[in-house]
C-alpha cells in the first residue's frame, strides 16, 4: 500500500533521516516506535506532505505521491496535541474535512454526526472545543482525522499528552474504532506499552533509522540490535570478545549461537537459577530482590561486574535468594539472542 | 423599444458633447498668494468674455508660493503664478518656472517697473513695506513717532514692535532688506547690530504677515493684540478706514515714509512652464495689465497699480502715503545674499 | 532509484510575501537615497557642506538643542505624572476604574492638529479660558498668555504622551509580585522609602521604556509645534520642514533628516531591545486589586479623576464649545459648520472644506486596505521560522517610524516626480504615505496573533483537504481578526490624522482633513478659524469612532505597542 524508499532527510546541516525503507500494508496498523528525535515525526511529516522530500521516493498505491500537494493527498493525521480549530465548535472542527473536499452540506453533516458518534461524542456537537477535557479532544481530534475517510490515517503520539489512565482505556477503544472501519495506519509512539496495544507490527527507529520492523513478540524476543534491546528495557547485554565459528566468547564464559554477533542478549525470559555444578552455570551475587506482585525481579553482578536481570515466579516453589546470596543461573540457548551495534 | 433606447442615448450623447463645447472649457489655475483678492465681476467678467474658467490656488505666502512650484515644477500647480515680488524673483527664474510673454500692454507700464528684459514675468502691481502704528496710542501716551530705523532700539518702544519672519514671509524679507539698506553688511553698526537691539527692545516675531497684523498689532485686533508699531504697507491705513465699521475721521494708523524706513516690492505675474493653456495665460497676464483690474487692485489687495493711467480710490489718495525714496537692492543683490542674510538674522533674533 | 529533490522550487505563494518589501524599497528606501544624494551630492559631487553647517552654526545647534531639550522634559514631566497615576490604577479598584484607564487612550489616537488647536481654543489669546476670565475680572486684555511659549509645548506634549506612559506602567506594574514590597513594608520601609528602595527600581524597565517612546514622540514632534511653536520654536522635524518650503536649502534639509533618522534609529532599537523585556498585559489581574479603605486613599482617587478629567477633556471640550459658537454673539450657531460645503474664490482652500473629509476618509480607505494586505504580508515573512533574514527584515519593517513623517514627504517630493517614477500628480501618493506610516502598526499588531497560532493548526487544516487558500481564510484569518481589525483601525485613524507628509504631497486639489484644518487655522479672521474648529471636531469624532472600536477589540496582549 505504502512505500517508502530510500528517503533521506536533512534539516540544515543535520540529517534526520537516514535512507529509510518501509512497507504499511492495507489495512495495517503500523507503529512506528522510538525515543524522541529519532525521526519518527519527521518521517510521519513526509508521508502528510507537510515535509518536501529532499531524497528517495514514497509511493502510495503504486503512485509517487511525492508531488501531490498536502490537501490533495486524502490522508488523515492527529497531532499530538490535536490541534483543534479554536474557533469553531465541536461539529464544524469534524465538518471542516468535509467541506473541504466540497461534500455536500446534508451528507457532510450525517458523516459528521456518524463519525462522533463512533467517538461517543455525539451530544457535544455545540461543545466550544475549549471547554472540553484532553480526552474528549483526543475523541474529536480522531472523528475529525476520520470525518473526510482518508486513505491513510495517522497518528502522532495521539495519547502522549493524556494522563496514564485516561491512556490505558483510550488505547484498546482506540484499536477497536481503526479496526472497525478497517483503515491503514501508521501510529507513532515512544511507548513500547502503547505500540504492543495498538500495532500489527511495529517499526523501532533510532537517529534516523529503522533499527528493525516486526510483530510485536518476535520483536520483543528477538531484538536485532542492542539498541532495539535497551530500548524495550532488555539490559542483560554482554559484549562478544571474540568468535571461532558458532562459538563465541565473553566475559560470562563462551556461548554457541548462529551468524554474527557484536553483542549477545541474555533475554530474561530465558534465565532461570540453576545447580551451581551445571555446566554453563554463571556465578554471581545477588544485589537487588524486587518483589513486582506476581513475581521477583532479581539482579545479579558478575564477578566481571556485568549484571543480569532475570525474574522468578512469586509462587515459584523453591525459595527466593536474599541479597547477598551466592547464586549460579543458566540461560537457556533460545533466549541467547546475538546483537548487532 | 429599441429604437427609442438608442435615441436616447444619442441624444445623451449629444448633449453631453454639446456641453463640452459650449463651456469651451479651459480651466486656468491661478497659483497665487494667500492674500490675493479680486473683485468677482471683473473676474467673471473676464470668464464671460474669453470663456475661460479661473481657479485660484493660493498656498501660503509668496516664499512658500515659489518654494512649492519649484519642488513641482515637473507637475506644475497651475498655468500662472501671479504674486511674486522681487525679493524671490531671481530665484524663480533661476529655477526657469516661466516661459517668456511680452504683453502688448507693457507700453502702459511704468518704465522703473519693467526690470525682466526677457519678459518672463511682468509686473502687476507694488507696494511700500513701512512701519504702520496705532495713532490713538502715540496719541495717548504722549509718545513721539519714530522716524528712523534706529529709533526704534530706542527703549520707550520696548515691547511695542512686532515684524515678520523674513524667512517665510515677504513683509518680513522686505522689511529685512530695508534695515541692510539703512545698516549695511560692514562697519561700526551693522543690520545684525541693530536686529540685536531690537531683540533686546523686545521685538515679536509673528510666522506671517496676517498673523502680525490682525493678532499681534493693536488695531485691527480688536484689543486682542498688544504691539502699537507693527511692519506693514503703506496702503493699510487706507484699509483700516476702509473696513472700520462706522467710517472714522481719521485713519486708526499710519504708516512712517520716512527715507530709508520702507522698502518697495514689485509684485510680478508669469506663465509657468508646462502649462497647457499658453493662450488662456496670455489673455489672463493682459487681464492683469487691463485697467480694470489695475484700478480693482488697491482695494482688494491694497498695492498700487504699475500702469500709468490708472485712478486711485479716494481712500488711497487721502489715507495712503508713498514714501519718496523707498530703500532699493538690486535682484541681484539680494538673490546673491538672500539664504546668507535670513540665516545671519535667524542666528540673532531667533533664540 | 533514489532521486534528489533539494532543488528548490519557485514557489508562488513564497514570492508573493515579497510585496512589502519591494514596497518599502521603493517608497522608502528610494526616496531614502534621493535624500542621501541630494544632501551629499548635489552638484553630482560630494558635498558636506550641510552637515558642516549644521555642525559650525549656532542656529542649528540652538534647533538640536531645543529639540533635545523639549523631549527630554516633556518625557521628565509625563513620566513624573504618569507614576503617581499608575500606582493608583495599579494598586486600586474603585468605579469608573477601567472606563478611566481606556479613556486616557484617546489622546493618543487624537490627531496633533486637533490636539493643538484644541488647546488654543482653551487657554489661547481668544480661549475660553481667556473669555470667562476676562469677563469675570473685568480685563481688557487676555491674562492667559500661552501662545508660542515653551510652557504650551510641554502641556501639549504632556498632554499626548501622557495615556501611553500611564498605560504602560500600570500594565507593568499589576504584573509585578508584591511580595517585595510587602516584605519591606514588614521590615518597616513606608512613604518615600518604599518609593526609593522598592517602587522605582521595580519599575525602572518600564520607566526606561515608556521614556523612550515618548522621547521619540515628542523628539520629531511637527504639527504640535508648527501650529503652536510659532517662529521661535523649531524642532528638527519643523525646520526641515522649513529648510525645504521657505528657505529653499535642500541639501540642509536633507542633512537634518539624515541627523534625525541616525537618533531615531538608535533610540528604535533601544527601545525594541527593552521591550523586548516587558510583559505588557494591558488588563488587570483582578485579585491584586484593593479596594478603597482609606481617607486618603479617597482623596487620591478624586484628585486622579479630576486631573486627568481636567488634562484630557477640557481642552477637548473647549474645541467643541468653540466650534458652536458665533464669533461675535457667543451664542450657539452652526454657521461653521454650514460653511464647510461652500466653496467661494476668495477662500483659502482650493476646494470646499468638505471635499477635505471626503478626500481624507477616502485616503484613509486606501491607506487602510493597503496597510493590511501588505501588513499580513510582512507578518507572515517575519513569522516564517527558518527564513534566516527574518531577524533583519523585522526592524526594516520599523525604520519607517524611525523616519519622521516630514523626511518621508521630503524623500517623496524629491525622488517620486521624476521618471522613472513621477507619482507626484498622483492621488495614491498620500495613501502611499500613510501606509507606510501605519506598516510598523499594523505589523506590530499582527506578528504576535500570527505568531500565537500553533504551526499544526494550520497543518491540521491542510491535512483535512484545505488548499493554502482556504486554510489561510478558514483558519489563519479568522484566528487573527480581532488584530487585524485593530491594526486596520489603527491605520485608518493614523491616516485620518498624518499631518507632516501630508502637508509636503497633498496637492491643493486633494487636501487633507489636516492640512485644511492648518491652512484654515493659519489664516486670520473667524471664518476660517471657526471651519478650522468645525473640522478639527469632525476629525475628533472619527478618531473617537476609531478609539472605541481598537478598546472593544483589544485583548490582553494582542499588540506590541
Amino acid at each position: 500500500m505504502l512505500n517508502i524508499q530510500d528517503v533521506t532527510h536533512a534539516f540544515d546541516e543535520h540529517t534526520v533521516l537516514h535512507a529509510i525503507n518501509l512497507t504499511v500494508e492495507a489495512g495495517e496498523i503500523l507503529c512506528l516506535l522510538g525515543p524522541s528525535g529519532c525521526g519518527k515525526t519527521t518521517l510521519l511529516r513526509l508521508i502528510a506532505g507537510l515535509e518536501q522530500v529532499q531524497y528517495g521516493e514514497i509511493i502510495f498505491d503504486g503512485q509517487s505521491i511525492v508531488e501531490i500537494p498536502v490537501h490533495q493527498r486524502n490522508f488523515g493525521l492527529m497531532f499530538q496535541d490535536f490541534a483543534l480549530f479554536p474557533h469553531l465548535n465541536v461539529l464544524d472542527n469534524v465538518l471542516f474535512g468535509l467541506k473541504s473536499r466540497r461534500i455536500p452540506r446534508a451528507d457532510a453533516l450525517k458523516r459528521a454526526r456518524e463519525m462522533l458518534s463512533l467517538v461517543g461524542m455525539q451530544h457535544y456537537a455545540a461543545r466550544d472545543v475549549s471547554q472540553l477535557s484532553g480526552g474528549e479532544r483526543q475523541r474529536v481530534a480522531l472523528a475529525r482525522s476520520l470525518a473526510p475517510s482518508p486513505r491513510l490515517l495517522m497518528l502522532d503520539e495521539p495519547l502522549g499528552s493524556l494522563d496514564a489512565r485516561l491512556r490505558e482505556n483510550l488505547l484498546t477503544e482506540l484499536r477497536q474504532i481503526i479496526k472497525s472501519i478497517g483503515l491503514t495506519t501508521i501510529y507513532v509512539t515512544h511507548d513500547q506499552h502503547e505500540a504492543y496495544a495498538v500495532a500489527d507490527r511495529i517499526a523501532v527507529m533510532n537517529v534516523g533509522h529503522v533499527e528493525q520492523v516486526g510483530e510485536q513478540e518476535a520483536i520483543y524476543k528477538r531484538p536485532h540490535t542492542s539498541f532495539v534491546a535497551r530500548f524495550l528495557g532488555l539490559d542483560n547485554i554482554v559484549p562478544v570478545e571474540n568468535m571461532n565459528g558458532s562459538c563465541v566468547y565473553t566475559a560470562l564464559g563462551q556461548f554457541e549461537i548462529q551468524g554474527q554477533a557484536d553483542a549477545l542478549l541474555l533475554h530474561p525470559l530465558g534465565i532461570h537459577i540453576v545447580n551451581p555444578s551445571q555446566d554453563e552455570a554463571i556465578y554471581g551475587v545477588v544485589t537487588e530482590r524486587r518483589f513486582q506482585g506476581e513475581r521477583y525481579r532479581l539482579s545479579l553482578r558478575h564477578q566481571s561486574g556485568i549484571v543480569l536481570i532475570f525474574y522468578v515466579n512469586a509462587d515459584d516453589t523453591q525459595s527466593i535468594p536474599e541479597v547477598g546470596d551466592q547464586i549460579s543461573i543458566g540461560c537457556k540457548p533460545e533466549f541467547i539472542v546475538p546483537l548487532k551495534t | 423599444m429599441r429604437k427609442f433606447l438608442l435615441i436616447l442615448l444619442l441624444s445623451l450623447l449629444l448633449v453631453s458633447a454639446a456641453s463640452v463645447f459650449a463651456q469651451d472649457n479651459t480651466t486656468l489655475t491661478v497659483v497665487t498668494h494667500d492674500s490675493f483678492a479680486v473683485s468677482e465681476e471683473i473676474l467673471s467678467q473676464f470668464e464671460a468674455e474669453t470663456g475661460i474658467t479661473v481657479r485660484i490656488l493660493r498656498s501660503g505666502d509668496a516664499g512658500t508660493m515659489v518654494n512649492q512650484s519649484i519642488l513641482s515644477k515637473s507637475n506644475p500647480l497651475g498655468d500662472v503664478m501671479y504674486g511674486i515680488d522681487n525679493t524671490f524673483l531671481s530665484r524663480a527664474l533661476d529655477a526657469e518656472l516661466f516661459i517668456p510673454y511680452e504683453s502688448p500692454l507693457l507700453n502702459t507700464v511704468r518704465e522703473e517697473f519693467l526690470i525682466d528684459d526677457a519678459h518672463r514675468v511682468t509686473p502687476v502691481d507694488f507696494g511700500d513695506v513701512c512701519l504702520n502704528y496705532d495713532v490713538a496710542f502715540f496719541t495717548e501716551n504722549n509718545l513721539p513717532v519714530p522716524q528712523t530705523l534706529r529709533d526704534l532700539t530706542d527703549p520707550i518702544y520696548k515691547g511695542m514692535l512686532v515684524v515678520e519672519n523674513p524667512a517665510n514671509s515677504s513683509p518680513g524679507l522686505a522689511f529685512l532688506l530695508a534695515t541692510i539698506a539703512e545698516f549695511g553688511e560692514a562697519g561700526d553698526y551693522t543690520y545684525l547690530d541693530f536686529w540685536a537691539d531690537l531683540v533686546e527692545n523686545d521685538v515679536f516675531v509673528s510666522d506671517d504677515w496676517s498673523d502680525a497684523y490682525f493678532a499681534q498689532f493693536t488695531v485691527p485686533s480688536g484689543g486682542v493684540g498688544s504691539r502699537p508699531l507693527v511692519v506693514s504697507y503703506a496702503s493699510s491705513p487706507p484699509a483700516e478706514v476702509l473696513f472700520a465699521e462706522e467710517t472714522p475721521d481719521t485713519a486708526p494708523t499710519a504708516s512712517i515714509v520716512a527715507d530709508g524706513t520702507c522698502f518697495r516690492q514689485v509684485e510680478f505675474v508669469g506663465i509657468l512652464d508646462g502649462t497647457e493653456h499658453v493662450e488662456a495665460a496670455q489673455q489672463f497676464v493682459d487681464f492683469m495689465l487691463s485697467r480694470e483690474f489695475q484700478e480693482d487692485m488697491p482695494l482688494q489687495m491694497f498695492v498700487f497699480p504699475v500702469i500709468e493711467d490708472a485712478a486711485l480710490p479716494d481712500v488711497f489718495e487721502e489715507y495712503a502715503l508713498i514714501p519718496e525714496n523707498p530703500s532699493l537692492l538690486t535682484i541681484e543683490q539680494i538673490d546673491e545674499n538672500r539664504e546668507a542674510w535670513i540665516m545671519a538674522w535667524a542666528e540673532v533674533v531667533l533664540r | 532509484m533514489g532521486r534528489s529533490r533539494v532543488a528548490l522550487k519557485f514557489n508562488l505563494g513564497r514570492g508573493v510575501l515579497l510585496a512589502p518589501l519591494i514596497f518599502l524599497t521603493i517608497f522608502y528606501f528610494y526616496p531614502l537615497v534621493s535624500i542621501l544624494s541630494v544632501s551629499l551630492f548635489p552638484a553630482g559631487r560630494i558635498d558636506l557642506s550641510g552637515f558642516s553647517e549644521i555642525a559650525t552654526s549656532a542656529y542649528y545647534h540652538r534647533i538640536v538643542w531645543f529639540t533635545i531639550r523639549q523631549a527630554i522634559i516633556s518625557t521628565v514631566l509625563t513620566i513624573l505624572l504618569a507614576l503617581p497615576c499608575a500606582y493608583l490604577f495599579a494598586r486600586y479598584r474603585f468605579p469608573g476604574r477601567s472606563i478611566l484607564l481606556a479613556l486616557t487612550t484617546l489622546p493618543f489616537v487624537l490627531p496633533p492638529v486637533v490636539v493643538a488647536i484644541a488647546f488654543t481654543s482653551l487657554i489661547g489669546r481668544g480661549g475660553l479660558l481667556n473669555r470667562l476670565l476676562m469677563s469675570q475680572l473685568g480685563l481688557s486684555s487676555p491674562p492667559l498668555q500661552f501662545e508660542q511659549t515653551f510652557a504650551i509645548i510641554i502641556i501639549v506634549h504632556v498632554f499626548y504622551n501622557f495615556s501611553i506612559a500611564l498605560r504602560m506602567m500600570t500594565g507593568f506594574w499589576m504584573n509585578q509580585s508584591r511580595r517585595i514590597e510587602e516584605a519591606a513594608r514588614v521590615m518597616g520601609a513606608h512613604g518615600w522609602r518604599l518609593w526609593w528602595t522598592i517602587y522605582l527600581p521595580i519599575l525602572r524597565p518600564v520607566i526606561a521604556a515608556s521614556g523612550i517612546l515618548v522621547f521619540i514622540f515628542t523628539f520629531t514632534s511637527f504639527g504640535v509645534i508648527l501650529i503652536l511653536g510659532g517662529v521661535r520654536f523649531a524642532t528638527i522635524e519643523v525646520e526641515i520642514y522649513r529648510q525645504t518650503t521657505s528657505i529653499f536649502n535642500l541639501p540642509l534639509a536633507a542633512a537634518l533628516s539624515l541627523l534625525q533618522i541616525a537618533i531615531m534609529t538608535a533610540m528604535m532599537l533601544a527601545y525594541t531591545r527593552l521591550q523586548r523585556n516587558l510583559p505588557l498585559e494591558l488588563q488587570a489581574t483582578r485579585h491584586t486589586l484593593q479596594n478603597l479603605s482609606t481617607r486618603r486613599a479617597y482623596t487620591l482617587i478624586i484628585l486622579l479623576v479630576s486631573l486627568i478629567a481636567i488634562m484630557i477633556f477640557t481642552p477637548l471640550l473647549a474645541l467643541v464649545v468653540r466650534s458652536f459658537m458665533s464669533s461675535t454673539s457667543g451664542t450657539f450657531s452652526l454657521r461653521f459648520y454650514k460653511m464647510l460645503t461652500v466653496n467661494t474664490r476668495s477662500s483659502i482652500l482650493f476646494v470646499p472644506p468638505v471635499d477635505a473629509i471626503i478626500n481624507s476618509v477616502k485616503f484613509a480607505f486606501i491607506t487602510t486596505l493597503l496597510a493590511s494586505v501588505l501588513g499580513m504580508m510582512a507578518a507572515y515573512l517575519l513569522a516564517r521560522r527558518g527564513v534566516f533574514f527574518a531577524r533583519w527584515i523585522d526592524p526594516l519593517f520599523m525604520l519607517p517610524l524611525a523616519t519622521s513623517a516630514v523626511t518621508l514627504g521630503f524623500g517623496f517630493i524629491i525622488a517620486l516626480d521624476e521618471p522613472p517614477l513621477n507619482l507626484r500628480t498622483s492621488p495614491m501618493l498620500i495613501p502611499i504615505a500613510h501606509t507606510l506610516v501605519a506598516l510598523p502598526f499594523v505589523v506590530r499588531s499582527l506578528l504576535p496573533a500570527l505568531r500565537r497560532i500553533p504551526p499544526n493548526i494550520p497543518e491540521a487544516a491542510r491535512m483535512l483537504g484545505a488548499s493554502p487558500v482556504s486554510v489561510w481564510w478558514l483558519v489563519e484569518l479568522p484566528l487573527m481578526l480581532r488584530s487585524l481589525v485593530v491594526g486596520a483601525v489603527f491605520a485608518f485613524t493614523i491616516s485620518m490624522g498624518e499631518f507632516g507628509a501630508s502637508l509636503f504631497i497633498a496637492r491643493p486639489e486633494t487636501p487633507t482633513l489636516p492640512v485644511a484644518i492648518f491652512r484654515l487655522f493659519s489664516r486670520p479672521g473667524a471664518e476660517s478659524a471657526g471651519q478650522a474648529l468645525a473640522l478639527s471636531v469632525i476629525l475628533m469624532g472619527v478618531s473617537f469612532v476609531s478609539f472605541l472600536v481598537i478598546e472593544r477589540l483589544r485583548t490582553p496582549g494582542t499588540g506590541e505597542f
